[in-house]
């Protein structure tokens, strides 16, 4: 849809939630499901029941009203009504149309979609600075950012790979197979990117040979910085060992 | 304007075993040539779909973990070779530890230049084609050479009636449009001639190709690039392509 189409039915929000009205309309393609077309601002909607499906085009319109947010969507034969107070708490959903008896079904999954919707805009935009990558690096620890996909793959992405190994390692002995590989490449690569799979996965990023994030995967828990630093040493077996260096300087791989 | 579609759909689903459309993006330099990726579960394992590049790969890992645990993703199908379909190889293995590669015998070779991929199990695909065990069930990888890649394997799931066929039936939306599922037909056709008369190799392979599909029983027809077909619509895409005379080198006279 267009920000064109749809920014215009937030312009007239009040100022106290028209911020989260705002963020609420852009990102109604992340958030919304069943989405299933997008057409001139108009997204369509297939939701099925059994062997039966009911597709609509809607016109998406967010506008705050008594101290609620509230999602429209005016369809061709069909309307859905979302509203919330700002925290998301209790969401009250509204459903005209045909075949109620499938669209009603899904009401409780679009509830919680735009409950979601609301408290991710929330999140962001109270703990925007938190969030954010530090965009100095000084002292930063990419730790947490390690989890994430999309922070690895742009390192990837940016960046030679070097090393490819399968190692055997005794108990606290990675450590120093890890120190082996910075040696050899730390001083040609400023940005190292070492990722490990086996016994557990783990992720870690030195910049000029120091460490400044630590992530391992392991029985079924995330372990990050120190903590993650101890599990590496309890590391034994069978390693697959990839190691990465970035093309380009840290400052503009890292920082958002 | 840029189209992006966070949440996966279901597009089939017959007990245990699910065919899930993983959402979309669209980045400028792809001029309207969407590309899908999809999820495969069955009996709790999974085999992912052509899951496409780097810029794709997180939206396509959230929506996976949400019907199986990454352990579970026991298969990647690479219908072709292109970097839409394998851009994201050399992170695979991170994320899938258990993810053994299905693609055509003739790619094994030119995929190490993604990057190294000594860890990545490879399966060969012969070109007459294979079966693929995923949790209980037995799935079709039916060749369908030349179309547009000389090695191109499409994927038939017998409990959902559904050939997934990579670059077959592939179209170009017009700018700010996108559908999942194909509703007007002869207004699809129109997005979907283009590719055909340009990217297949030669009518040829295209004839080969309807020769085995058309003996498949088929309820939804989910290709690589552009909207599914469903019901009467996978028949009037078969017969479309049978109607849809010269292309590719054929063209050149």
């Amino acid at each position: 849809m267009t920000s064109k189409t749809l920014s215009g039915n937030v312009r007239d929000a009040p100022k106290a939630g028209s911020g989260l009205a705002e963020c609420v309309r852009e990102k109604i393609l992340e958030g919304l499901p069943f989405i299933t077309g997008i057409r001139g601002g108009r997204i369509q909607l297939s939701l099925s029941r059994m062997l039966f499906r009911f597709r609509d085009w809607y016109t998406p319109n967010v506008k705050v009203e008594d101290d609620r947010i509230v999602l429209e969507l005016k369809g061709d034969r069909s309307s859905i009504v979302l509203a919330a107070p700002p925290d998301g708490s209790s969401v009250s959903s509204q459903y005209k149309g045909p075949r109620g008896w499938i669209l009603r079904k899904h009401l409780p999954t679009l509830e919680s979609a735009f409950q979601s919707l609301l408290q991710e805009c929330r999140k962001s935009m109270e703990e925007r600075s938190a969030t954010a990558i530090d965009s100095t690096m000084e002292g930063a620890d990419y730790s947490r950012h390690l989890a994430r996909v999309s922070f690895v793959s742009r390192i990837v992405l940016k960046s030679l790979m070097l090393a490819n190994d399968e190692v055997i390692v005794r108990k606290g002995g990675l450590l120093s197979v890890l120190e082996d590989y910075i040696k050899e490449y730390g001083t040609k690569y400023r940005l190292l990117y070492i990722s490990g799979t086996g016994p557990a996965t783990f992720r870690l990023l030195f910049v000029d040979g120091k460490p400044v994030g630590a992530f391992v995967h392991t029985d079924g828990r995330d372990y990050y910085g120190v903590e993650a630093d101890d599990k590496i040493n309890e590391i034994e077996g069978l390693v697959r060992i990839k190691v990465y260096g970035s093309l380009e300087p840290p400052e503009e791989v890292l920082v958002a | 304007m840029t189209l992006k579609v966070r949440n996966p759909v279901v597009v089939a689903e017959n007990g245990d075993v699910r065919f899930v459309w993983l959402g979309l993006d669209e980045s400028e330099a792809e001029k309207g040539i969407l590309a899908n990726q999809y999820l495969l579960v069955a009996d709790g394992e999974a085999l992912l779909v052509d899951p496409g590049g780097y810029y794709v790969f997180e939206r396509v890992y959230k929506n996976v973990v949400k019907y199986v645990d990454p352990e579970k993703v026991v298969g990647v199908f690479y219908s072709h070779q292109d970097p839409d379909v394998t851009g994201s190889l050399n992170i695979i293995e991170d994320f899938f530890p258990n993810a053994k590669v299905y693609v055509s015998a003739i790619w094994t070779r030119f995929l190490p230049h993604l990057g190294a991929v000594a860890g990545v199990k490879m399966v060969e695909l012969p070109d007459t084609g294979a079966t693929i065990r995923l949790g209980k069930r037995n799935l079709e990888a039916i060749p369908a050479h030349f179309l547009h890649s000389p090695g191109h394997f499409n994927l038939y799931v017998p409990d959902l009636k559904l050939l997934f066929t990579g670059d077959i039936g592939a179209a170009v939306f017009p700018e700010g449009e996108w559908y999942l599922y194909v509703e007007n037909f002869d207004e699809h056709a129109k997005y979907m001639e283009w590719f055909h008369k340009r990217f297949m190799a030669c009518r040829k392979a295209l004839d080969k190709w309807l020769a085995r599909v058309e003996k498949l029983d088929l309820e939804v027809i989910a290709p690589q690039h552009g909207a599914i077909f469903t019901g009467e619509n996978t028949r009037r895409f078969i017969e479309w392509l049978r109607s849809l005379g010269p292309v590719g080198a054929d063209i050149l006279g």
